[in-house]
C-alpha cells in the first residue's frame, strides 16, 4: 500500500476537490486497475472512472487506460479540454 | 527563430505583448498578431460575470508549445508569441495573444489564423463561465471542431 496523491482539474475538481489521497495497493499497475480500485474504494467516484471521456494523465502526460502506472508518479484524471 | 509561450496568471496586455515583440523581430517583413477577449455573454446569451481558466501547471504549457511545434512546420515564420491567460478573467479583457512574425505577410496571417484555430480546440485548460444563475463547465463544441478541420486540407505555407 502506498498513500497517493490524485489530482483533478475543471469540473471534477469542483466535485472532488483539487487533489485526494488515496490508499493505493501495491498489485495495481495499470490506469485501468487504479479506476477500478478508486470506484470501489468510493462509490462518489464510479460514474466518472467509468467515463472514457475522463481521461488520464501520469506525470503530466495524458495516457491510454492501458499504460502502467505506479504510486509516487503525479496522476491526475482530467475532463474534455475546453481549448483556449 | 524565437518563441515566447507563457501562460499569464494577472492581467494580459496585448499592447506591451506586442511592443515587446516588434523590438525582437529582426529582419523579417511581416508581423500579424491577434488579441482574443472574454465575451461579455454566453453562447446562450446570459450576461457573465467572468470566465475561470483552470488549467494543469506543466501540462497546459506543453499543449501550447506542440501547438507553436506545428504551426513552425507547418509555415514558414520566424518569431512566434503565445500569451494565454489561466485563472479569473472578467468580461472584456485579452484572454490570449498571439503574434507571428515572417518575411512575407501571407504565411504570417495563415500561421496566426492557424494558432488560433489550434488554441480553441487543443490547448489544455478547463474553461468554467460564470453568471448571476450559477457556473458552467464549458465542453467542446462542434464549431470548434469544424474550425480544426480547416487545416486537414493542404492550406499554404509549407
Amino acid at each position: 500500500m502506498a498513500r497517493q496523491n490524485i489530482i483533478f482539474f475543471g469540473k471534477l475538481a469542483d466535485q472532488f476537490g483539487r487533489s485526494i489521497r488515496f490508499e493505493m495497493a501495491d498489485d495495481i499497475a495499470t490506469i485501468a486497475e487504479l479506476r477500478n480500485a478508486l470506484s470501489n474504494g468510493d462509490g462518489r467516484f464510479a460514474e466518472i472512472m467509468a467515463d472514457a471521456a475522463v481521461r488520464a494523465c501520469v506525470d503530466g502526460v495524458i495516457v491510454t487506460d492501458d499504460s502502467l502506472v505506479h504510486a509516487g508518479q503525479e496522476i491526475a484524471f482530467i475532463p474534455p479540454l475546453s481549448g483556449g | 527563430m524565437a518563441r515566447t509561450i507563457r501562460l499569464e496568471p494577472g492581467d494580459l496586455h496585448p499592447d506591451a505583448e506586442l511592443r515587446a515583440f516588434l523590438a525582437h523581430v529582426d529582419g523579417m517583413g511581416a508581423v500579424v498578431n491577434f488579441t482574443g477577449l472574454m465575451r461579455p455573454v454566453s453562447k446562450g446569451g446570459e450576461a457573465l460575470t467572468g470566465l475561470f481558466l483552470d488549467h494543469y501547471p506543466g501540462m497546459t504549457e506543453r499543449t501550447l508549445e506542440a501547438i507553436a511545434d506545428d504551426a513552425a512546420r507547418r509555415f514558414d515564420v520566424d518569431d512566434m508569441v503565445i500569451i494565454h491567460r489561466c485563472g479569473m478573467i472578467v468580461p472584456g479583457a485579452p484572454i490570449v495573444f498571439v503574434a507571428v512574425a515572417s518575411a512575407h505577410r501571407r504565411a504570417a496571417f495563415q500561421a496566426a489564423d492557424y494558432l488560433m484555430d489550434r488554441l480553441k480546440n487543443d490547448a489544455g485548460f478547463w474553461k468554467r463561465e460564470d453568471s448571476a444563475s450559477g457556473s458552467h463547465w464549458i465542453e467542446p463544441t462542434e464549431q470548434d471542431q469544424a474550425d480544426r478541420k480547416r487545416w486537414s486540407k493542404t492550406y499554404g505555407g509549407n
